[in-house]
């Protein structure tokens, strides 16, 4: 499962954030580590989940909203990809997360 | 000048797929399995490992150090650095990581949905020694992905120093995606 940190909770918080507005209830789960990802459409869906919240929180940034109290989400959404690559590239999914950013 | 030579130059960063496996293949044997080749991506008009003011996003710069890839003693007024072995700036170990942080950064360079170019830098690690006091660390997130971590306190002034140095000796492939 998704793991956070003492030190990478506030990148919990961002990612759930932006999950509850741009993915399944199935992804949501997955961004909250409540789940694992278990097949090849689940780590495609955690992979374009994380292309759209990069999007999102650009957008947000540009627009001076705050999430989860922060102005800076540029900063957590760097330390995401971090997390979702370090993940699925751990539990063989590397492939699937390759295939979806070609496609960015 | 701050930055390396530029050795290379593509215009989708799989352009250089091969350029960046034959590095991390020929390392990699010399170090026997170990790190031998560190990437990075950056964004012009920064050099490999120092900020300008105005394209550091929202970050606060101090001496073109953002706050946030380093720890800072904050009663020292920013004149402190401190060691932290899970802070610094972010380098890739494989293709596929640097793939998506070159993807990232270069998605909304100029701001939203308005791309730009990002370029590639490289560390050699057998043939240059990094300055007392700097290390690469692994993020216990991905095993992909290093930090140029502080491991002992310096004042910003050295950590400036050291980072021109590491800059200076980095080569680049420059990203013409955009025009040359």
């Amino acid at each position: 499962m998704l793991k956070y940190r003492e030190r990478t909770v506030k990148a919990k918080e961002i990612a759930i954030h932006y999950a509850k507005q741009l993915a399944d209830e199935n992804t949501q789960a997955i961004v909250a580590g409540e789940r694992d990802v278990k097949n090849n459409d689940e780590a495609i869906a955690l992979s374009i989940f994380f292309w759209a919240m990069l999007d999102q929180s650009v957008l947000d940034a540009e627009n001076g909203v705050e999430v989860e109290g922060e102005n800076n989400i540029q900063f957590w959404v760097e330390k995401l990809m971090n997390i979702f690559h370090g993940h699925l590239e751990e539990i063989g999914y590397v492939k699937e997360w390759d295939n979806v950013c070609d496609k960015q | 000048m701050e930055d390396g030579k530029y050795v290379e130059q593509f215009k989708t960063v799989d352009d250089i797929r091969d350029v960046i496996n034959t590095l991390i293949e020929e390392y990699r044997n010399a170090k026997k399995g170990k790190v031998g080749v560190l990437f990075r991506v950056k964004v012009p008009p920064n050099s490999s490992t120092l900020y300008k003011e105005g394209h550091q996003g929202n970050f606060r710069l101090v001496q073109g150090v953002r706050v946030g890839d380093y720890t800072f003693d904050k009663n020292s007024n920013f004149e402190w650095v401190l060691e932290d072995r899970e802070a610094g700036l972010s380098f890739s170990k494989t293709f596929s990581h640097l793939k998506g942080k070159q993807k990232m950064l270069s998605k909304h360079a100029m701001g939203y949905q308005k791309p730009g170019p990002a370029d590639v830098a490289w560390w050699i690690l057998e043939s240059n020694e990094l300055p007392d006091g700097m290390e690469f660390v692994r993020d216990p997130d991905d095993r992909s992905h290093y930090f140029l971590a502080v491991t002992r306190r310096m004042h910003i002034s050295k950590l400036v120093e050291n980072l021109k140095f590491i800059s200076f000796r980095m080569n680049l492939a420059k990203d013409i995606s955009f025009g040359v």
